[in-house]
């Protein structure tokens, strides 16, 4: 059975309660009149399918740990903070910091996605299929991400584990303590799966991975360049 | 004379220091110097005599530390910098103006409730004296056991700092505050479920505007699991959190947090003193429960050591801005203010809470009842009392039950000796200390505080308070 619920006079708090005592018994939810508002399905855990007719604001999905949630819309920065189990689909583009410190889950945009996507994430996998801005993966300590598009400068900042897939030449430039390898033979495989699941018509051939560098990482606080000469106005 | 072998010279300039400059040569030296430079540890291969002339030595070894190493140099504890502090008032004790309470006989109130603005239920604990934040990693497992049980036989809380929440430090606290930091290492709805009150991080006094530090020699196998790290790194944590860029999103993040611990659990923030008067506006604008402020002399696991000396604003400052913004808003009633760094006995307390503070936190002190010495080196994991190291031989050291005991009598001391200073200035509830029992006996002081110059009502600078 699908529950039709309008967030027009109801609160976010009261909107979540909601959904937790639905998330006991399964079933389908629709949002309508979300009107790009903040902490929607935040906390809630279980079987639930919710779908979201419009955008959501900011934290959309935050420790949430079950649901398989859509967007027809936009999402807005931070969606899937700390999120432990379920999915985030997204219809169209995310804000930047998506998916920080992340646990588990899979978030998946159909557009792009801003400034630091898996910031601190910790598992799960996050998937963009238009393009990222800068320092995707920055201080990741797992999890996956995905991306089918162009990546901004610093992708893979100082990250501690994880890994990173992108397309040849996808990447303006990476950010220190990684290195860039092909695809193990199980992460191939994954891949394809991944790519198969959600109909993206590509081939794990196409992809190379970022990785943490072994070891110690470096730090940059002064950097002289010798060779710097004054630039002729 | 004494002819020096450089292939085998370690450049301790210990020789230097011993010999007079004519009973020693240095053939080939300075051609030495290359390959020696893995193996220096002393201050270069034509030495120097360390006498003074307006450098302190301290000052020289590290110039010297520098110039062999290239780095900045890190070590633990707070700033050894003369700044002033608490000492630097007195009180005011009752007499014919006000009579005192019977010190021993009549009784006094300690129990302290904080965070009662917005959360249902409000951390109440039996003394204004918690225990500071110190993460698992920095200090020793046994170490955070201690720290949980001592603080829970005396009715307070302790907080679990950045590295995680230990199940037995649950297990053993009478009420645990739990850290949301930047890197959220060991974090997860769990910890919020378990936590009594929460407390987001925006720094610490020690270092303010830097992130965390934890060494590789404390980055063992277990402790980087319980991080999901990869062992033996040297940890520079997360600079910021990844879900707050600014004032406006920790509003709504704020709301967020509230739903999960619906609303019951008080919602606190730290930052390290700085800039506090705008930082405690904000955070009372967007809605925390309570704030706590980590004064420069605060400590830490592991730091710059040009950070530790030189980032921040003394405790004894940083409370009167923090007190003076909350009263400028309007909120000094609702909002908490927790302060720490560098408090040290109940006399610290009394004057911390006669300035506006609601409860005050213990970290280096609750070290040092444990059985620290505050060698400044627990950043190398060698504490040879099994608190600041991860190293098992050295952990066995510390005798958990015992050093729970002593955690829990200096408490008990402390809040004893605030009673005692309390009734003596006329107050049956330690809460009820005001800045009109106080003065200043230096000038620093007044003009830092606005609190009135010993002997006087008067004050320069900014006034503070129930005068001008």
């Amino acid at each position: 059975m699908v529950e039709e619920l309008d967030l027009e006079g109801l609160s976010e708090a009261a909107l979540n309660e909601r959904l937790q005592a639905l998330a006991g018994r399964g079933g389908q939810v629709v949002l309508h009149n979300t009107r790009a508002r903040h902490n929607l399905v935040v906390n809630v855990s279980g079987e639930l399918d919710v779908a979201i007719q419009g955008s959501a604001g900011f934290y959309c999905c935050g420790f949430m740990n079950g649901p398989r949630v859509t967007v027809t819309g936009n999402v807005g920065w931070y969606a899937a903070d700390n999120m432990l189990g379920g999915s985030l689909t997204v219809g169209n583009n995310a804000g930047s910091n998506l998916a920080p410190s992340m646990i588990g889950g899979l978030v998946l945009v159909h557009g792009s996605a801003g400034s630091r996507v898996g910031y601190g994430l910790k598992g799960g996998t996050v998937v963009v299929i238009g393009n990222v801005g800068m320092l995707t993966g920055q201080q990741m300590l797992g999890g996956r991400i995905v991306l089918l598009g162009a990546a901004g400068p610093g992708t893979g900042e100082s990250m501690y584990g994880g890994a990173i897939f992108y397309r040849h030449g996808a990447l303006a430039a990476s950010g220190t303590n990684n290195r860039a390898r092909g695809l193990e033979p199980d992460e191939t495989g994954w891949l394809a799966a991944l790519l198969a699941e959600h109909n993206l018509p590509l081939n794990p051939d196409e992809f190379e991975c970022l990785a943490p560098t072994p070891g110690k990482q470096k730090y940059h606080l002064f950097k002289p360049r010798l060779d710097a000469r004054e630039k002729a106005v | 004379m004494v002819i020096c072998d450089a292939s085998a010279c370690t450049d301790c300039a210990k020789c230097i220091k011993v010999c007079p400059p004519n009973a020693l040569r240095f053939p080939g030296a300075v051609e030495a110097a290359p390959h020696m430079l893995a193996a220096s540890n002393g201050s270069g291969p034509s030495g120097a005599r360390l006498t003074g002339g307006g450098w302190a030595s301290a000052t020289v070894r590290e110039i010297q530390e520098k110039a062999r190493t290239g780095k900045h140099i890190v070590r633990g504890c707070g700033t050894t910098r003369r700044l002033p502090t608490l000492d630097d008032l007195v009180l005011l004790p009752a007499g014919l103006s006000r009579m005192p309470v019977d010190t021993y006989r009549e009784a006094a109130v300690t129990r302290t409730v904080l965070g009662a603005r917005f959360a249902s239920r409000p951390l109440v604990i039996e003394t204004p004296i918690m225990v500071a934040p110190m993460s698992y990693g920095a200090i020793s497992r046994e170490a955070k056991l201690a720290l949980a049980m001592g603080s829970a036989r005396v009715g307070t809380a302790m907080n679990n700092g950045e590295g995680g929440l230990l199940p037995e430090e649950v297990e053993h606290s009478y009420r645990q505050i739990v850290q949301v930091c930047p890197s959220r290492f060991g974090f997860s709805l769990r910890n919020l479920e378990l936590a009594d009150a929460v407390e987001i991080v925006f720094g610490i006094g020690a270092k303010p505007g830097l992130s965390g530090h934890l060494m590789a020699e404390k980055m063992t196998a277990e402790i980087a699991a319980f991080r999901g790290l990869p062992p033996g790194i040297d940890l520079a944590s997360h600079p910021r959190h990844g879900d707050i860029f600014g004032a406006d999103d920790l509003m709504v993040k704020l709301q967020e947090l509230r739903q999960i611990t619906r609303g019951a659990k008080p919602i606190f923030l730290k930052v390290g003193a700085g800039r506090v008067y705008e930082d405690v506006k904000i955070a009372a604008k967007v809605g925390v429960d309570g704030i706590t402020i980590d004064g420069m002399q605060g400590g830490t696991g592991a730091g710059p050591v040009i950070a530790i000396d030189h980032l921040g604003m003394p405790t004894l400052a940083a409370i009167v801005q923090a007190t003076r913004a909350l009263e400028d808003m309007g909120l000094k009633d609702e909002v908490s203010l927790m302060v720490s760094g560098g408090i040290r006995d109940g006399a610290d307390v009394a004057k911390a809470l006669a300035l506006g503070a609601d409860a005050v936190l213990i970290g280096t002190g609750a070290m040092v009842a444990m059985g620290c010495t505050v060698c400044l080196e627990c950043h190398k994991g060698e504490c040879e009392f099994g608190i600041g190291t991860q190293k098992p031989e050295l952990r066995e050291r510390l005798n958990v039950k015992l050093a729970a005991h002593r955690v829990a009598n200096y408490f008990t001391a402390m809040t004893n000796e605030l009673v005692i200073l309390a009734k003596a200035c006329g107050k049956r509830d330690v809460h009820n200390l005001e800045r009109e029992d106080l003065r200043a006996v230096s000038l620093e002081a007044c003009a830092m505080t606005g609190v009135p110059f010993l002997g006087t009502d008067y004050t320069f600078t900014q006034p503070f308070g129930f005068f001008g």
